[in-house]
């Protein structure tokens, strides 16, 4: 059983965590470069500054600022540009949504590949878990407050679920790397696997109402009045149906993991 | 299944969501536990009947100011703890200041008079400091349901922690409804037994947390 959050950040070093970083770099869309920017990591602040230093040797504190500031640039505008996409999200823009969920799912994606191959589990199941995550985001989205960074945010959300699969499976944990906020949107792994759940199957589990509602509002894409005139209840039922039927959905999800 | 295919589906007809909602849910839960609570202290021990002496109703009122401060902290820190990614950015330590606070007061009170320390310890005051042990318990018990209720609608990380104050919280809304009752009017009984009251109440959320709050 896991109690302590913290521990087991405490015991590996960063330089382990680099190694380790560059083993997974095999996204077909990772670029070691941008991974490299994103990370806060002082080591690899101290490795990045030594080659640009090669470059411009010349002006010593000229090269500090240069190096200081394209640490955190790409850093910023990739939060920037998340945080945007999470606030239109939030007043209900679809598309915005659809965009963010895509490119959490790369970042994620890459996250859990790392993790899970270090203790010993495959693509299949990180997939599974990325998936799990994801509606954990949608079900969680009014979580997350607009006046706060959003990385962090994100950040919390996987580290949580990742600690949780491994008290459900009881997994081994050892020498896992320090986890910074950054982390999770320092890299993106476009290279999905399916995974194996079956939603048909999973749907077959969850109440009929609920099952009802998911297949014409989420599936064959009616509206929410279209849905509610076709099964015959209110609007705001047929939101409040939506919403439970997701979290029962990721509750079943859950449970197969642990079977 | 393809992930893909469940992108499209979680944004498909999206709603607009009130992220503001989460803080009104947990202060609507602080106020009903703290109803139910002095309800249940009013059909239970009743208010101590000496209340309308002026003296009285000062001790009432310190007891209160206690209780509310500890309320007070823990419900700020609840606040953050059922929103991702601000634990590193929180001061939990803060949820200990009414604490530290009333046990610097009430040592200032017994260094100024050594027999309180009698008292203190005394037989005497044993049936009353069980008493209020027991009473700020089952005060709270409620109140905690309801803040893990509330609790529930966000997404905590750390659920120990979370649970803990949890219990803090409606240790403080049970020992705010045992004030009417309580007739032990020093300080030092306030500091050490109101505090231990709310502390058990603090191991039982954190037990709890794990198990309750997981999402």
């Amino acid at each position: 059983m896991l109690t302590d959050y913290n521990s087991w950040e405490l015991e590996s070093s960063s330089v382990e965590d680099d190694s380790q970083l560059t083993l997974v770099a095999d996204g077909d869309q990772t670029d070691r470069k941008e991974f490299l920017n994103f990370s806060p990591s002082s080591a690899r602040t101290a490795s990045k500054a030594s080659t640009k230093g090669k470059t411009c040797a010349s002006n010593h504190i000229q090269c500090e600022i240069a190096n200081s500031s394209s640490v955190d640039e790409p850093g910023q505008s990739k939060e920037r540009e998340l945080r945007a996409l999470m606030t239109a999200s939030l007043d209900g823009d679809g598309s915005a949504y659809h965009t963010l969920l895509k490119q959490l799912t790369g970042h994620l994606r890459a996250y859990y590949r790392h993790r899970f191959a270090r203790i010993g589990h495959g693509p299949t199941e990180a997939e599974d878990l990325l998936q799990e995550v994801l509606i954990a985001i949608h079900t969680h989205r009014h979580t997350y407050d607009r006046l706060q960074p959003f990385t962090p945010w994100i950040h919390a959300i996987a580290r949580y679920k990742f600690l949780d699969y491994l008290r459900r499976t009881k997994s081994s944990f050892k020498d896992l790397p320090i986890a910074s906020a950054e982390e999770v949107t320092a890299k993106s792994d476009m290279g999905a696997v399916e995974s194996a759940l079956d939603l048909q199957r999973l749907m077959s589990k969850i109440s009929s109402k609920a099952r009802q509602v998911i297949q014409h509002v989420k599936l064959e894409g009616l509206s929410v009045s279209e849905a509610a005139v076709r099964c015959g209840m209110s609007e705001s039922a047929v939101k409040v149906a939506v919403h439970r039927g997701l979290k029962a959905l990721a509750l079943q999800i859950r449970k197969e993991s642990e079977a | 299944m393809n992930t893909d295919r469940l992108i499209d589906m979680l944004s498909a007809e999206l709603e607009a969501v009130n992220s503001g909602r989460l803080g009104k849910t947990l202060i609507l839960a602080i106020v009903t536990g703290g109803a139910i609570a002095f309800a249940l202290m009013l059909v239970t021990v009743g208010p101590r009947p000496d209340l309308q002496s002026t003296a009285h109703i000062e001790w009432v009122a310190v007891k209160l100011l206690f209780a509310l401060s500890v309320i007070g902290t823990g419900a700020l820190l609840l606040n953050k703890s059922m929103r991702p990614g601000l634990e590193d950015a929180t001061n939990w330590t803060m949820v200990l200041f009414p604490f530290l606070a009333a046990l610097a007061v009430a040592f200032a009170v017994l260094l100024g008079q050594p027999q309180a320390w009698r008292e203190l310890l005394r037989g005497a005051t044993t049936v009353s400091s069980v008493r209020c042990l027991v009473l700020i318990m089952s005060f709270a018990a409620i109140p905690l349901a309801a803040v893990i209720y509330a609790l529930r609608q966000g997404a905590p990380t750390r659920l120990k922690l979370c649970g803990g104050i949890a219990g803090i919280v409606a240790g403080g809304i049970g020992a705010a409804a045992y004030a009417f009752n309580c007739a032990s009017d020093t300080i030092p009984f306030i500091a050490i037994w109101y505090s231990a009251a709310i502390i058990i109440c603090a191991a039982i959320g954190s037990q709890l947390g794990p198990r309750v709050l997981r999402w």
